[in-house]
C-alpha cells in the first residue's frame, strides 16, 4: 500500500502533468519551448561532431575524387544557370500576361535553406525541427520543401528554431490535384501511414476521377499555403467512399520524409522585384 | 541507490531522449521508434523508491515532450502512472531475475505509448494510428523485453563500479583490549 507522502507525491505530480496539458495550446508550446532550452548544448556537441566527422571524411577523401565532383559540380553549375535564364523569362513573360488580363501576380517562391535538427521521438506525429526560424523571416504556414517534393508546413516558430508538421500528419493536409485529369481532393493522413511514413490519402475525390496508378499528385494553390504544382507523389491505388459518390486514393509521396536532412522553407516575399533582382 | 548512479540514469535519460530525437534511429526497427526511457524508469523504480522513479519519470517525460507534437505533459503523465504501477509490484517480483527483467520491461515498454495514446484521444487529439500502430506497440514491447535486461546489468555494474566497499569485519574489540602501562 501507498503510505501518506507518496499518495500526495503521486497526486501532486498527477495534477501538475493534467494542469500543463490542459493548458491553452499557446501557453503548452512556450512551456514546451522553455523546456527545449536544455537541448541547445546537445545540439551544438552534435552539430560539433558531424562538422569534425566532416573534416575527417575530407581528409581521407582522395584529391583525385574531389576534383572529379568539383567538374561535374561545376557541370550542374552552368546547366542549371542557364535553364535559371529561361526560368526568369517565363516568370517575366507570365508576370506580363498577368498584367494584361488583370489577375494577380503570382508569388515568386523565396527559398531558405534549413537543417533538420531534431525529429519527432514519437510514432504518432509527423514533425521535425528546423534550424532556422522568425531570425529569419520564417513565418506559421511557410510551405517546405526538400529536391523530391513536398515536405509539410511551418506550425511554429521562434528567433531560430521552427517546427514543420510533415505531410501524413493531421496538422499538414493539403489542397492537391491529380496531374493527368486536374481533379481536386485533400491530403490527409492514413491508417497505414503508421508503419510506412511515404503513404497519405488524398480524399473528396470526385468519382469520375481518373484514378490511374502512378499518377502524379501535385499541389492545387487552392487555400493559399502552397504554391500550385509542387509535386506531393504519385497514385498507387483507389477505392470509393458513401456509396460511390466519393472517391480516394491512397499515394506515396515523392520524398522520403525518413531521411530527411536539408530541406527549403518558401518564406514569403514582400515584392516580386525584390526576388527577381 | 547510490547517488551518483542517480545522477547518471537521469543524464542517461537526457541523452537517451536526445537521442530518440535527434533521430539516429529514424526508421526505427520495423518502422517504430524505439522508447527506452520507460525501461530507465523501470530501473528507477525498482533500485531506488518511488520518489526517485516519479522524479525520473517528471524530467524524462518533459524533455521527450518537448520534442515530440505531444502537448507538454502527456509522457509525464505515462510515465509518472508507470512508475506508480511498478512502485505496487516492488515487492512482488523477483526483479534480479533477467527473465523478471524481461517481462518487466515488456509490460512498461507496451503500457507506456498506451496511456499516452489514450490520454491524447482524451484531449481531443487525434494521432496518426492504424492497424500498424498495434503492431508498432507490439514491436516497442519486444524491444522493451530485450533492453530492459541490458539496462539493468548495465547500471548495476556501474552502481557497483561507484559505490565504495564496505570495510571488512574487525576482529579488533575495544572491551576486551588490554591495558598497558600505569594508567
Amino acid at each position: 500500500m501507498l503510505r501518506r507522502p507518496r499518495v500526495v507525491l503521486i497526486l501532486a505530480v498527477l495534477a501538475v502533468g493534467l494542469l500543463m496539458v490542459l493548458l491553452p495550446s499557446r501557453l503548452n508550446d512556450q512551456l514546451k519551448k522553455s523546456v527545449g532550452w536544455f537541448y541547445l548544448p546537445m545540439i551544438g556537441a552534435a552539430n560539433g561532431v558531424e562538422a569534425v566527422g566532416h573534416q575527417l571524411r575530407a581528409y581521407v577523401t582522395p584529391r583525385s575524387s574531389l576534383l572529379s565532383e568539383i567538374d561535374r559540380l561545376r557541370q550542374d553549375n552552368h546547366r542549371l544557370r542557364v535553364r535559371d535564364f529561361q526560368a526568369l523569362e517565363v516568370f517575366r513573360e507570365n508576370r506580363r500576361l498577368r498584367q494584361m488580363v488583370q489577375w494577380k501576380g503570382a508569388q515568386p517562391w523565396d527559398l531558405r535553406l534549413a537543417k533538420v535538427i531534431i525529429d519527432d521521438p514519437a510514432n504518432w506525429w509527423r514533425s521535425v525541427s528546423l534550424d532556422i526560424g522568425s531570425d529569419d523571416g520564417i513565418k506559421v504556414d511557410d510551405p517546405v520543401l526538400s529536391v523530391q517534393g513536398l515536405v509539410g508546413k511551418v506550425i511554429s516558430v521562434s528567433g531560430g528554431r521552427s517546427k514543420v508538421a510533415l505531410l501524413g500528419d493531421p496538422s499538414c493536409r493539403v489542397a492537391a490535384v491529380l496531374g493527368n485529369s486536374g481533379h481536386g481532393g485533400i491530403v490527409t493522413p492514413s491508417g497505414q501511414g503508421a508503419i510506412n511514413r511515404r503513404i497519405v490519402e488524398l480524399k473528396h475525390l470526385p468519382s469520375e476521377a481518373d484514378l490511374a496508378p502512378g499518377a502524379e499528385v501535385l499541389t492545387s494553390g487552392a487555400g493559399g499555403v502552397f504554391p500550385s504544382g509542387i509535386p506531393i507523389g504519385r497514385l498507387i491505388d483507389s477505392q470509393s467512399y458513401d456509396f460511390g459518390l466519393y472517391s480516394g486514393a491512397r499515394i506515396r509521396l515523392r520524398a522520403d520524409l525518413d531521411r530527411l536532412d536539408y530541406v527549403w522553407v518558401i518564406a514569403r516575399s514582400e515584392s516580386h522585384e525584390e526576388v527577381l533582382e | 541507490m547510490n547517488r551518483i548512479t542517480l545522477i547518471l540514469l537521469v543524464g542517461v535519460a537526457a541523452l537517451l531522449a536526445f537521442v530518440e530525437g535527434r533521430g539516429l534511429l529514424r526508421e526505427g526497427i520495423f518502422g517504430t521508434r524505439i522508447d527506452v526511457l520507460p525501461i530507465l524508469v523501470t530501473y528507477a523504480a525498482f533500485r531506488s523508491d518511488l520518489f526517485a522513479a516519479v522524479g525520473l519519470a517528471c524530467f524524462s517525460g518533459l524533455l521527450f515532450d518537448a520534442l515530440s507534437l505531444n502537448p507538454l505533459g502527456v509522457s509525464l503523465i505515462s510515465l509518472t502512472l508507470v512508475s506508480l504501477f511498478l512502485s505496487q509490484l516492488r515487492g512482488l517480483v523477483l526483479r534480479d531475475q533477467a527473465l523478471a527483467q524481461m517481462a518487466l520491461g515488456a509490460v512498461v515498454a507496451t503500457m507506456n505509448p498506451l496511456i499516452s495514446l489514450g490520454l491524447l484521444w482524451f484531449l481531443g487529439l487525434s494521432p496518426v494510428v492504424g492497424w500498424g500502430t498495434v503492431f508498432q506497440i507490439a514491436v516497442m514491447g519486444a524491444s522493451g523485453a530485450v533492453l530492459a535486461p541490458f539496462f539493468f546489468l548495465l547500471f548495476d555494474w556501474l552502481e557497483e563500479a561507484l559505490t565504495y566497499e564496505e570495510e571488512p569485519f574487525s576482529r579488533f574489540r575495544s572491551e576486551v583490549e588490554i591495558k598497558r602501562g600505569r594508567g
